[in-house]
């Protein structure tokens, strides 16, 4: 398992207490920084604003909301998969949104995954804790994405 | 009924005749013809040879000394050489004129010279002859020819010509003489003067005939002969007949009734009475009655002639009057319809002259029919269309018709009018084009009527895409209210099933059961709502969209739903049975959300069944392909079905069999948007079956 940090970009703060709850649930360790709007997570990626001095490495694996005030997800995936220094960073779309369109558009615009936030709560919890034990212990990341210290190894 | 103009029987002839005149054909036959060529052409052409034979032979005789060919007739008295000449010659006028009727101008005119010339050589001659018979004088005429011969004969001094013959001579020459001369004394004179010289001839021939010798010799003035009689009867008769511009002669010899009938009856009449008269005589000569009886015998004959004549030619006008009747009230017929015809109908020439014109035509155009008729019809067509005329006069001489052709005209007063014009080519009896019926009618209101209806097209076609643009509005305001409704509302939907399950799965332990059961309440509330979101969702969806039109295959999504129901619910032992190769032609996703819903609900309703068995099959119900789910579980009942496909209305209790109750209304909408309905007939605790039918024609929602 990586020690890397997840960043999870959620406008509704009853959902982020919900999908961190799970995530703690299922056994995931990692830091977990949450981002609470498009822009807020472009200036945490690329290090701008108050998140200027910010010193950590990139995230292994975003988990992006696609409904969020101004900046919707999907131009947050835009701009990161236009940023070299951020394009190879896996994007996990996490959404209520069961439209057509939306998924058409998330894996045109180069999300690695889309999952639908399931209504049973039960449901909810299993996915989101799935979903977060495959990517930072079962995928590997891409080099330079931060933590891909070949000598911290994978497990 | 003032016509303007009335056609002649020589332009349609027969064709008109040919509409019902109530008698038999063939009686009267077709139109006479006139006199044959052979009667006004062949026969003078004999009678002028037989007398240049007869003047030549005689001539020759004398100048042969020949007395049998002087005489020409055996036992006749020996024809005189001047006789011979003069009948030689006016023979030769005769065929000369004959000639000169029948030629190109050139040749008529020397032959009508020649004619002349020789006519009145012979009447200068027959003038000598009667001054010398009647002042006693020698002039020298007898001594022109052959005088030794004539004094050999004894003839000498008795060479003259009979005073009848000269007589004879003069009137013909002078006749022939006259031909087409320009100092004609008028045809009137010129004919008598045949006609007197053909009595002259007939009286000579009555005379031997009925043996009265003083027909033909008036002693002191000579004898005439019986063929210079005879001769001169031919001659007369023939240059009456050759000179058509005679009086008689034209209507004897016209192509109406007049002449065919003159035809027919003149041989007789000429020859009857000479016939009866000889026939009189004879028994007369012989003894059976005195002259007394004979005359009256005579007019007896006559007037029994007359009589029969008098009847065939008032049969034949009586006859002929009838047809002109008959055809003429057919020929009102037609003339009262194109008056009183609401279309102005106007008859032209092919050239385009206006030839008659009706009333409705003045009323359409302002003219009146005697300021038209003789005028160019171009006059009603404006400047910008008047190659029109030449377009349509070129179809007509090519014997087309040209049909409702939509044009605009011109009225009196400058004003353009709307008018569809049919023109067809008139056709004379021989199958001539030799004119043109025009029907204008005045399609104003038409015009206007089109107008105005193109008018409102635009104007619905404008509304239409007006409404289209609105519902469009509509429509993707509804999209983007169940987008927000399907992010927003569930948010909060999660939040509280989400906290709830996490207060019983963190805190569980510490919690009063009491408290563990309101928990458990709120977590099956929220779930129920979020169901109930999620059928409102689907429900909005079915009636918005495109409607797809595909082939479905409804066997095989059946038979996966089948699969997906029995791989989520392991527990249940379901048999089922799907008809195979259903194909409907629809909208696939929508297809398959209805049979989602019916066979969920079949799969939900035989929960309670030991042996719960669906069926799905097609069926043939009114000639329309229905498509059924039938299933042996719970059923309901049928008094209640009013509220079957209603939204939200349910048949059970949520502790019977759970659900929200927008499956079925679903179902119902998915099938009106394809132009079907839906079906549902059950008993209670016998199972339930469900068929629907889809349009025939694939439009039935259409797309918006």
């Amino acid at each position: 398992m990586t020690t890397g940090t997840v960043l999870l970009v959620e406008d509704d703060d009853q959902d982020e207490m919900l999908i961190v709850r799970a995530l703690r649930k299922a056994n995931m360790a990692n830091r977990i920084d949450v981002a609470r709007d498009g822009q807020q997570a472009l200036d945490y990626l690329f290090r701008e604003g108050p998140y200027a001095d910010r010193s950590d490495e990139l995230p292994i694996v975003v988990m992006l909301d696609i409904g969020l005030p101004r900046l919707s997800g999907l131009d947050v995936l835009d701009r990161i998969r236009n940023d070299p220094r951020t394009q190879l960073i896996p994007v996990v779309i996490l959404t209520s949104s069961d439209e057509e369109r939306d998924l058409l558009e998330s894996y045109r615009s180069g999300a690695n995954s889309f999952v639908r936030k399931p209504l049973d709560f039960a449901q909810f919890a299993d996915t989101v804790g799935r979903l977060g034990i495959y990517w930072v212990a079962t995928n590997v990341p891409p080099p330079h994405s931060g933590s891909s210290d070949p000598t911290r190894g994978r497990s | 009924m003032p016509i303007a103009y009335r056609p002649s029987f020589a332009e349609f002839g027969p064709r008109l005749g040919a509409a019902p005149t109530g008698h038999a054909p063939g009686l009267d036959g077709p139109l006479p013809r006139p006199a044959a060529d052979w009667v006004v052409v062949g026969l003078p052409a004999v009678a002028g040879t037989l007398a240049i034979l007869v003047g030549a032979a005689s001539l020759a005789g004398w100048a042969t000394d020949n007395g049998f060919l002087r005489a020409v007739v055996p036992g006749a008295v020996a024809m005189k050489p001047n006789t011979a000449a003069s009948f030689l010659a006016l023979g030769s006028a005769l065929l000369l004129v004959l000639l000169s009727r029948r030629s190109v101008p050139a040749v008529a005119r020397r032959a009508a010279g020649c004619a002349r010339a020789l006519g009145a050589l012979t009447a200068v001659l027959a003038a000598l002859n009667l001054l010398e018979l009647f002042s006693g004088t020698n002039l020298g005429a007898t001594r022109l020819l052959f005088p030794e011969a004539l004094a050999r004969a004894g003839l000498e001094y008795a060479g003259h010509m009979s005073a009848a013959t000269s007589l004879a001579f003069a009137l013909l020459g002078i006749a022939l003489a006259a031909t087409n001369a320009r100092w004609r004394p008028g045809v009137l004179l010129t004919q008598s003067f045949v006609l007197a010289a053909t009595f002259v001839g007939l009286l000579g021939v009555l005379g031997y005939l009925y043996s009265a010798r003083a027909l033909y010799h008036i002693p002191g003035y000579g004898t005439m002969a019986v063929h210079s009689a005879a001769l001169f009867l031919m001659l007369g008769m023939a240059t009456l007949l050759a000179h058509r511009e005679y009086p008689l002669t034209s209507e004897i010899t016209s192509g109406y009734r007049g002449g065919a009938t003159a035809r027919a009856l003149l041989p007789a009449l000429l020859a009857l009475p000479v016939v009866f008269g000889s026939l009189y005589l004879s028994a007369e000569r012989w003894g059976w009655y005195g002259y007394a009886i004979g005359m009256a015998l005579l007019a007896v004959s006559m007037v029994a002639v007359s009589l029969a004549i008098v009847w065939y030619t008032a049969r034949k006008l009586n006859r002929a009057d009838q047809a002109r009747r008959a055809d003429e009230a057919v020929l009102q017929h037609f003339a009262a319809l194109v008056q009183s015809s609401q279309d102005a109908i106007i008859g032209k020439t092919t050239g385009g002259i206006v030839t008659s014109w009706n009333p409705s035509a003045t009323r359409l155009f302002g003219y009146g029919a005697e300021e038209m008729i003789g005028r160019p019809i171009t006059v009603l067509i404006p400047e910008d269309r008047l190659q029109e005329e030449a377009m349509i006069l070129g179809r007509i001489r090519e014997g087309d018709t040209v049909s409702s052709y939509e044009t605009v005209r011109r009225r009196n007063d400058g004003t353009p009018i709307d008018v569809s014009v049919t023109v067809s080519p008139i056709r004379a009896a021989d199958g001539r084009i030799v004119g043109a019926s025009k029907i204008a009618r005045d399609i104003t209101e038409l015009k206007k009527t089109e107008a105005q209806l193109a008018a409102l097209n635009a104007e619905l076609e404008q509304r239409v895409q007006l409404r289209t643009a609105e519902l469009r509005a509509v429509n993707a305001e509804l999209e983007s209210f169940s987008y927000a409704v399907a992010h927003d509302l569930r948010a909060p939907l999660r939040a509280m099933n989400g906290f709830s399950q996490a207060l019983i799965e963190d805190f569980g332990a510490t919690l009063d059961p009491e408290a563990r059961r309101y928990l458990d309440q709120i977590v099956r509330g929220s779930t129920r709502m979020g169901g109930l979101i999620d059928g409102l969702l689907q429900l909005s969806r079915s009636a918005r969209g495109t409607l797809r039109h595909e082939r479905v295959d409804l066997s095989a999504v059946a038979e996966s739903i089948l699969r997906e129901l029995a791989a989520s619910d392991p527990g249940r032992a379901v048999t089922h049975e799907v008809a195979p190769d259903q194909i409907a032609l629809g909208d696939e996703r929508m297809l398959e959300a209805v049979l989602r819903n019916l066979i969920g609900n079949a799969w939900k309703y035989t929960a309670g069944c030991v042996s719960a068995h669906i069926r799905c099959y097609s069926d043939s119900i009114d000639g329309r392909t229905c498509y059924c789910v039938a299933d042996n579980g719970a059923g309901f009942d049928m008094a209640h079905a009013d509220k079957l496909f209603k939204p939200f209305q349910r048949l059970h209790r949520q502790d019977e069999f759970p659900g929200i109750g927008i499956g079925l209304a679903t179902v119902q909408r998915i099938v009106h948007r394809h132009g079907g309905n839906v079906y549902a007939k059950s008993e209670p605790g016998r199972g339930a079956t469900f068929w629907f039918h889809l349009s025939t024609h694939t439009t039935a929602g259409g797309s918006i």
